[in-house]
Order: C-alpha cells, then sequence, then structure tokens
C-alpha cells in the first residue's frame, strides 16, 4: 500500500502504476503483485493487480472491490474498508493462486508513504 | 507634448531592449535523446534559468542522471527541424593534464529535438583528460559556476541504479520525479509510443470519496 498526498506528473491511473513499478512490485516471479495506492489529498485511490493476475482473472474483476471501498472511503471508514479490500483482494486471489508450501513473501507489507 | 513623445520613445527602447536580453526560453526545459559512443542511449537535458543553463545528462544503462555542465547562455535558437546541432561552448579545466590542456572547448552532440547554440558560457568542468571530453562518461566531476550555488541541487536528480525493469519506465519515472511527463516522447530514441513500454501491463481499478 502506499499513500501520498497528491499524484503529480500525470493521472491518478498513470502514477498508480509508475509507482507501482518504483516499489519493484513487477518484479514477483508470478506477477501477482498487488498495490493498492491513495491520494490522500486528491481523495483518490487505485487498486492494482500485476500482468499475471490480470491474465487470469475475469474482467472487471477489481471493480468490485474498489466499489465497496469507494463506499467505504465515502462513510468515512478508511480503517475498515482497506482492510474489507486487502481481504478482499486475498480472499479472490486465492482461487488463481492458491498458496504453495514453497511460497515466499517477494514483497513487502509495509505501508509506503510519501509527502510529496 | 514633445516631452510625452520623447518619454514614450525611450520607454519603448528600453522596454525592447530590455525584451531581447531576456533568455528565450528562461524556466524552460528541453531535451534530445541520443546515442553516446561507449555510454549508450541517454537523455540530454537543459534546464534555462535566468540565464544560467543547467546541462544533464540522463544514462540508461545505469538509471542515473549526471550533471555536466552549466553555464551563461545569451543565445537560445531553434532551427525548426527534426534533427539538430547543440553546440555547447565551455570550459574546461583538466588537472590531470598540462595547463595547455585546460581552455574552451566546444561541446557538440546530435540531437533529435532541439539546437540550443550558446555563446559565452562561462561553466566549468573537470575532467580526467581534455581529450576524452567528447566521451560524456568521463566527466568526473561537476563544479557549479561560483555565481549560481543553486545548481548544486542538481544532485536530488540522481536515481538509484536498476530501479525499473525497462528502458520506458525508466525514462517515464526519471521524468515523472522531474516534474517533465510531457517529454515522455524522447524516451528510447523515441521508441515508446505515447506513454507506453512500461513494466507493469496490469489491470485495476479505482475510486474517489
Amino acid at each position: 500500500m502506499h499513500v501520498q498526498p497528491k499524484a503529480r506528473g500525470g493521472d491518478l491511473r498513470f502514477v498508480a502504476e509508475r509507482t507501482f513499478e518504483r516499489l519493484g512490485m513487477t518484479k514477483t516471479a508470478a506477477r501477482n503483485g498487488v498495490l493498492l495506492f491513495i491520494a490522500s489529498e486528491e481523495q483518490g485511490f487505485v487498486i492494482l493487480g500485476d500482468r499475471g493476475i490480470d491474465e487470469k482473472v475475469p474482467a472487471g474483476f477489481w471493480d468490485e472491490i474498489a466499489a465497496k471501498l469507494t463506499i467505504r472511503f465515502k462513510n468515512g471508514e478508511f480503517t475498515e474498508g482497506i482492510v474489507d479490500a486487502i481481504t478482499a483482494a486475498g480472499e479472490h486471489l486465492q482461487e488463481f493462486f492458491p498458496r504453495a508450501a514453497d511460497d515466499v513473501n517477494e514483497l513487502s507489507d509495509d505501508i509506503d508513504v510519501s509527502d510529496e | 507634448m514633445k516631452y510625452a513623445v520623447r518619454s514614450i520613445l525611450l520607454f519603448l527602447f528600453f522596454s525592447s531592449a530590455a525584451y531581447a536580453a531576456s533568455p528565450k526560453f528562461a524556466g524552460e526545459i528541453w531535451a534530445g535523446s541520443e546515442v553516446i559512443p561507449g555510454a549508450g542511449p541517454v537523455n540530454v537535458y537543459w534546464v534555462f534559468d535566468a540565464g544560467v543553463y543547467h546541462e544533464y545528462v540522463y544514462y540508461y544503462a545505469t538509471d542515473e542522471i549526471r550533471p555536466l555542465t552549466s553555464g551563461r547562455y545569451t543565445v537560445c535558437e531553434s532551427q525548426g527541424k527534426t534533427t539538430y546541432t547543440v553546440n555547447v561552448n565551455v570550459n574546461v579545466r583538466v588537472p590531470a593534464g598540462p595547463p595547455k590542456d585546460d581552455g574552451t572547448r566546444n561541446f557538440i552532440l546530435q540531437t533529435k529535438v532541439v539546437q540550443v547554440p550558446f555563446t559565452k558560457a562561462d561553466g566549468f568542468l573537470s575532467t580526467p583528460r581534455g581529450d576524452r571530453l567528447m566521451s560524456v562518461g568521463s566527466f568526473t566531476q561537476f563544479v557549479p559556476p561560483v555565481d549560481h550555488p543553486a545548481s548544486t541541487s542538481a544532485g536530488k536528480l540522481k536515481t538509484a541504479p536498476d530501479l525499473y525493469s525497462s528502458c520506458c519506465s525508466d525514462c517515464f519515472a526519471v521524468h515523472d520525479a522531474l516534474g517533465i511527463s510531457w517529454l515522455n516522447g524522447i524516451c528510447c530514441l523515441g521508441s515508446c509510443p505515447d506513454n507506453q513500454g512500461s513494466s507493469f501491463g496490469g489491470g485495476g481499478a479505482g475510486g474517489g470519496w
């Protein structure tokens, strides 16, 4: 998850995708990284799944998660909304990327925060 | 009446003189894309700021932006063509060589975007050998003009090596950091169609509140 005040240098989706790359999230073996990008001052967010996810999930896979997150955020339920979105994404993706015995966490679970 | 007319003429004269002396591209960033033997493809950026230019080279091979030259400029003219020559006249100090190696050099680049002929450039460089001046990779030390300390802020432009995984996304990310994404057309010698060519390639959805 990444949080910054505004999306500089392009629209929200473009900046989110560049952030996805900048954080090294395209370097997973199965290309199945997921990023929740939040521009707090712009009051916008994008949830992204890498190429490996996009090749397997049906069209509109992220739409329901984004719609529910939008409602949560509009109600001021930021923490609950984020937790639910991440939980829902994980549950849905289990179907396409079942956990293997030798799985390792390739990406940091830390929240990346930028002041710019 | 005569006094009023003369005042107006004097005002117009000085206004014109001031306008003519103003840097044409003040506050703008121009850029080119080229291949330097031994260094591979690079982007070159000229940042014009109140009569002083700062030149930076972005090396795709190392994901690094290095300040190259800095100096005054008095003339900046585009020739209105697709491919241009950039001729930068700089003073060079050669610490490892004899004093006769110091002096003025013309630094000539072929670029796709602009021609920016500089005159009276007084930025100066330190290089291992003056005869390596045409090899951009040989520049080892940047000495900003003493009257323009702001140019030392160029250090913040340096990016971490191998941060991204494709030429286009490297260039896009650097441009994003510099706030010049509108220059993405020069990335990777113009081979990135629009903003395509990134390493992401996935999907997603968004919303707001």
